[in-house]
């Protein structure tokens, strides 16, 4: 894979990391500590805990350029599950 | 058999990653997705001609009588792989005689210590690998130190259970594998076959390709290595022959 093509794919994943965060954060819902929003939340962890399996699948063969932009977009989707988490900690009470 | 508890709508309207779906549903989902998958060649014409090449999710496996050249054929494949890095598991070599057996020494990955019998902890080493240098390739030189055969209750099955999660962590990780398994005594001027890998026939079972490779005991340098079979091509029994050239095995003409 060339270097424009890496970019290419790296954009193309940010871009989609950007509309999941749209989609998904908590903050866009408006619904966020309300108790109707812990199956949201566990929707949310498990999207995320998804596309770090897929991103993950991407490290193999990786060269320096592709191995970091993986790490870095998996390390987004791990404070975003972190950040659901919490919000599911609060809304239920219990970790 | 009880039908009056069945939801049926939750079945119909069931939308989870692993749902059910036709065929040609499948077909486009795979299309319009972006898989990563990786392919190597092992640059020796006949073996790229017959498997096309190495694919991401498969377990291929070496093997053949002591002294054959397992672990030189794939010391070769780790060079010719390059830039695709591999991460070796070398058991039978302290890591100093093991670096001194390359004629130069190419760039791979090792753990600094190796820990015989666990499967958790070769696990954690690949993932370390993968996250730290993105590898591609994994060498474990042999299957007999991934387990306890003094432990064991029942080799075969305890093989095939290490031969299945490899195979699961091949595909889960987009991995192309290596494991090397010695033969039990064969007659060295008998051609070996699939049948005659040691303890084990789930080895040839639940492995994607078997490489088996023998000594021309009649020259100095030269073997024979035979895909035995490959679940991908389906190619079985062809082999080729190979010399030991600066260090290294190549292809070279049959005569």
């Amino acid at each position: 894979m060339n270097d424009a093509e890496v970019i290419r794919q790296a954009d193309k994943a940010l871009q989609e990391l950007e509309e999941d965060i749209n989609t998904y954060h908590p903050l866009a819902w408006y619904i966020a500590w309300e108790p109707e929003a812990a199956g949201k939340m566990q929707e949310l962890i498990d999207f995320y805990e998804l596309r770090k399996s897929q991103w993950m699948r991407l490290l193999a063969g990786a060269d320096e350029i592709r191995r970091k932009t993986v790490l870095e977009l998996m390390r987004c989707a791990d404070l975003e599950i972190e950040g659901a988490k919490s919000v599911l900690f609060m809304i239920r009470g219990v970790a | 058999m009880q039908t009056e508890n069945i939801d049926i709508d939750r079945y119909l309207n069931y939308k989870g990653p692993d749902q059910v779906v036709t065929s040609f549903e499948l077909s486009d989902i795979l299309a319009q997705s972006s898989e990563h998958s990786l392919c190597v060649k092992s640059k020796m014409p006949t073996l790229d001609r017959l498997l096309e090449s190495f694919e991401s999710g498969e377990l291929i496996a070496i093997s053949g009588p002591r002294k054959s050249g397992k672990t030189l054929l794939a010391q070769s494949l780790t060079v010719n792989f390059l830039p695709i890095k591999s991460l070796w598991f070398s058991y039978e070599l302290t890591m100093k005689q093991f670096l001194r057996t390359f004629p130069e020494l190419p760039l791979f990955i090792s753990p600094l210590k190796l820990k015989a019998y666990s499967l958790p902890w070769l696990k954690e080493r690949i993932l370390e690998a993968l996250f730290k240098h993105g590898i591609g390739v994994v060498f474990i030189d042999h299957l007999h130190f991934l387990f306890d055969l003094v432990r064991a209750k029942n080799t075969s099955l305890e093989i095939g259970q290490v031969v299945r999660f490899l195979k699961s962590l091949a595909i889960e990780y987009n991995l192309i594998i290596f494991l090397l398994c010695h033969m039990r005594k064969v007659d060295l001027e008998k051609e070996p076959t699939d049948a005659d890998v040691r303890d084990s026939s789930l080895v040839s079972s639940e492995s994607d390709t078997g490489l088996i490779l023998w000594r021309l005991v009649d020259t100095e340098n030269q073997a024979m290595v035979k895909v035995a079979y490959s679940r991908r091509t389906g190619v079985l029994d062809k082999a080729f022959k190979v010399a030991k050239i600066n260090g290294l095995l190549r292809e070279v003409q049959n005569e």
